[in-house]
């Protein structure tokens, strides 16, 4: 199939190192002149835009990460005046203290060519019915998935609020031929339409895009081999663009990064030093071209390879395997991204409980379920229920509040969970 | 076509270039722009070897030109066309523009050399009218177009043009680019630095944004234009023109 963005997606490896180091550089140029944040940091790590003369000098810049973020809430990375932003996004809707994303007129664009390019690689055209199935309130990639797609012409339906029955009766009625949606809610949809018996043959879908959560490897087959449809997965970082960063072609080989846009690399979490391609580690990206909120060095906290084998596709973009796994603390559960220690403040604002908790995720088909274990005090350890059933209930709405994922809450004996690890992810071993 | 990768470049004790990496592609316009004393003329000068590299890479087809003399670049296929034109006022148009081929000048050349001369005087008709008078006697619109047929006459790939509206009427100006979007058609690959930002944006394919010494934005004419700060900057508008 052809290659939409031919001019940038199939340059030599020569070319897309040279476009990248001017970039690069100019992003530093910039970065320094109107960002407080770099100027500092650059100065203590002792280093200047201009000493940056290969893509391998990078290395010597400081990473940052989601703490550097929240220490700048909520405009201080900010690299251009709030005047010229159009859109804000927080990075997690939902959650206290969220990073707030800017985007010029100009970065929508990108994204929305980003997102198209990613579609057309799905082979998406004038031709297909597409069915957004993404939640348009909390999902900041929602509306741009939805003019990406616009973009190539295909025709486009936002139905995120519909239940599951009405998305399948709409697949079958319009014969939408692709589904965009997260890995969670295609599993949904295939475990609703097996236990009503319902006949895949039924629909007109040739192809499901995966946006917003990683998903496993099984999960990716299960979707394909029910639906008998050809499953692309799409990569993104909410605090630079989800999803828009990666996107999986025909060859089905590893998901493409553009790399025109960014600067990948794999460290290992531990050291911070940069693995070699092949090798799995944490993914550090580097923005090149976004005009309000430029990041250089991000962690993103997923775990994967990147590979430099040719793709049989003819694009030149490097591959990354889909994320398996995270390498912080970060948590997604039904889609939701928190780190434990938002629940832990939950439960430090609570009487009568200790600081000790304890999260135990795990699969309930393809629902995940969160349990959260939280210790007692000795004081309210007496043999009344109702004190503490209103406990219990105070911490479940507290929860469902934060995350609006309900919570199951056991209050345990005082010092049950001494001494334990505060997140079992059960989840794990699907992956 | 044209690869540059942290070039350092100095007039005198004075850093003027601190690192530039750019880039031009066959059949590719690009422009740059920045204001005045941001080190534009300096890089044009420094790929041409008028001015020596400090530090860094200039490579032309793949090839390596910092450490060569001007005629060996122009040889090469670089052609500059200068700030101010430089034409040489005291001799006829036609010698100005055989001149321009003297760097590949040989006696067997001489019948190519008469079809390009023939072919560069089809491009601007205007000379071949005048080529028996002064080059000092003609106007600045026609001198600038003298200069620029002066650095076809080397049958160059690549061609570097120094602000070619300056000092000129609007109309002239006018004439000028779309003699540069012919020079597009010809499938001739240009470097152009222009004051008239606007212009040069709307031509181009890409463009560089200089600022002392450095490149602070690379992209696609189309998205500069739309960047705020280039608009307030280089486009003339004021906020107000903006929120307007």
């Amino acid at each position: 199939m052809p290659i939409i963005d031919s001019k940038h997606e199939s340059l030599s490896r020569s070319e897309i190192r040279q476009m990248q180091l001017e970039r690069l550089q100019a992003i530093l140029n910039r970065i320094v002149r109107n960002v407080a944040h770099y100027q500092q940091s650059f100065k203590s790590a002792e280093i200047l835009p201009t000493d940056i003369r290969s893509l391998f000098d990078i290395q010597k810049l400081p990473l940052i990460d989601r703490r550097t973020l929240l220490d700048n809430i909520p405009y201080d990375m900010f690299a251009v005046p709030l005047r010229e932003v159009v859109r804000l996004h927080p990075s997690r809707a939902g959650l206290r203290d969220p990073v707030v994303i800017g985007h010029t007129k100009n970065d929508i664009l990108v994204w929305t060519q980003l997102k198209a390019r990613g579609f057309s690689a799905a082979n998406i055209t004038q031709n297909d019915m597409v069915q957004v199935y993404l939640d348009y309130a909390l999902f900041p990639g929602a509306v741009v998935a939805h003019y990406g797609a616009e973009q190539l012409g295909a025709c486009v339906t936002p139905l995120y609020s519909m239940p599951i029955p009405q998305q399948i009766e709409i697949m079958r009625n319009y014969r939408t031929t692709v589904l965009i949606c997260t890995p969670t809610r295609a599993l949904h949809i295939v475990r609703y339409m097996r236990e009503r018996e319902i006949d895949p043959k039924q629909l007109f879908l040739r192809a499901v895009v995966f946006v917003g959560e990683s998903w496993a490897l099984r999960t990716q087959r299960q979707v394909e081999d029910f639906l008998f449809v050809d499953v692309f997965g799409n990569y993104g970082v909410s605090e630079i663009c989800i999803p828009g960063v990666a996107y999986e072609c025909e060859a089905h080989n590893g998901l493409h990064l553009s790399e025109d846009h960014f600067i990948a690399e794999i460290i290992n979490p531990d050291t911070g030093e940069v693995l070699p391609p092949g090798r799995r580690g944490e993914l550090v990206l580097t923005t090149l071209t976004r005009e309000a909120f430029p990041l250089i060095r991000f962690r993103t906290g997923d775990v994967t390879a990147i590979h430099e084998e040719e793709c049989s596709c003819g694009r030149t973009f490097l591959r990354m395997e889909p994320v398996a796994r995270r390498a912080d603390d970060m948590l997604v559960v039904e889609g939701v991204e928190f780190l434990p220690s938002e629940i832990g403040m939950v439960i430090a604002n609570m009487e009568h409980v200790t600081s000790n908790y304890r999260l135990i995720i795990q699969r309930e088909g393809t629902r995940d379920r969160l349990e959260v274990e939280v210790e007692i005090t000795p004081d309210i350890f007496i043999d009344q229920l109702g004190p503490l059933e209103a406990l219990r209930e105070r911490i479940e709405e507290d929860i469902f509040d934060l995350l609006r994922i309900k919570p199951i809450i056991k209050l345990v004996e005082p010092q049950s969970l001494e001494g334990k690890e505060h997140v079992v992810d059960l989840r794990e071993n699907d992956h | 076509m044209l690869r540059i990768a942290n070039l350092v470049s100095c007039i005198g004790r004075v850093e003027i270039l601190k690192g530039v990496s750019l880039h031009v592609q066959e059949k590719e316009i690009v422009t740059l722009i920045g204001g005045n004393g941001a080190g534009k003329s300096t890089l044009l000068n420094t790929i041409a070897g008028l001015i020596p590299a400090r530090a860094g890479r200039i490579e032309f087809m793949d090839r390596e030109i910092s450490r060569l003399s001007p005629p060996r670049i122009v040889r090469q296929g670089i052609a500059l066309v200068p700030e101010g034109r430089q034409i040489f006022s005291s001799m006829s148009v036609a010698d100005n523009l055989l001149l321009g081929s003297y760097s590949t000048y040989s006696r067997s050349m001489k019948p190519e050399i008469e079809a390009r001369l023939e072919s560069v005087m089809e491009l601007f008709p205007i000379l071949r009218r005048r080529s028996k008078q002064l080059a000092g006697a003609l106007s600045g619109g026609e001198q600038q177009m003298l200069a620029i047929a002066r650095a076809l006459m080397s049958d160059p790939k690549l061609i570097l043009l120094d602000e070619p509206s300056m000092g000129l009427a609007p109309r002239i100006v006018e004439e000028i680019f779309q003699t540069i979007e012919e020079l597009r058609r010809r499938s001739m690959t240009v470097l152009l630095i222009e004051q008239n930002a606007r212009m040069a944006l709307d031509l181009a394919d890409r463009g560089y944004v200089v600022e002392t010494g450095q490149i602070v934005m690379e992209g696609d004419c189309e998205d500069l234009k739309r960047n705020r700060e280039i608009e307030r900057a280089y486009l003339g508008k004021a906020y107000q023109e903006i929120w307007e």
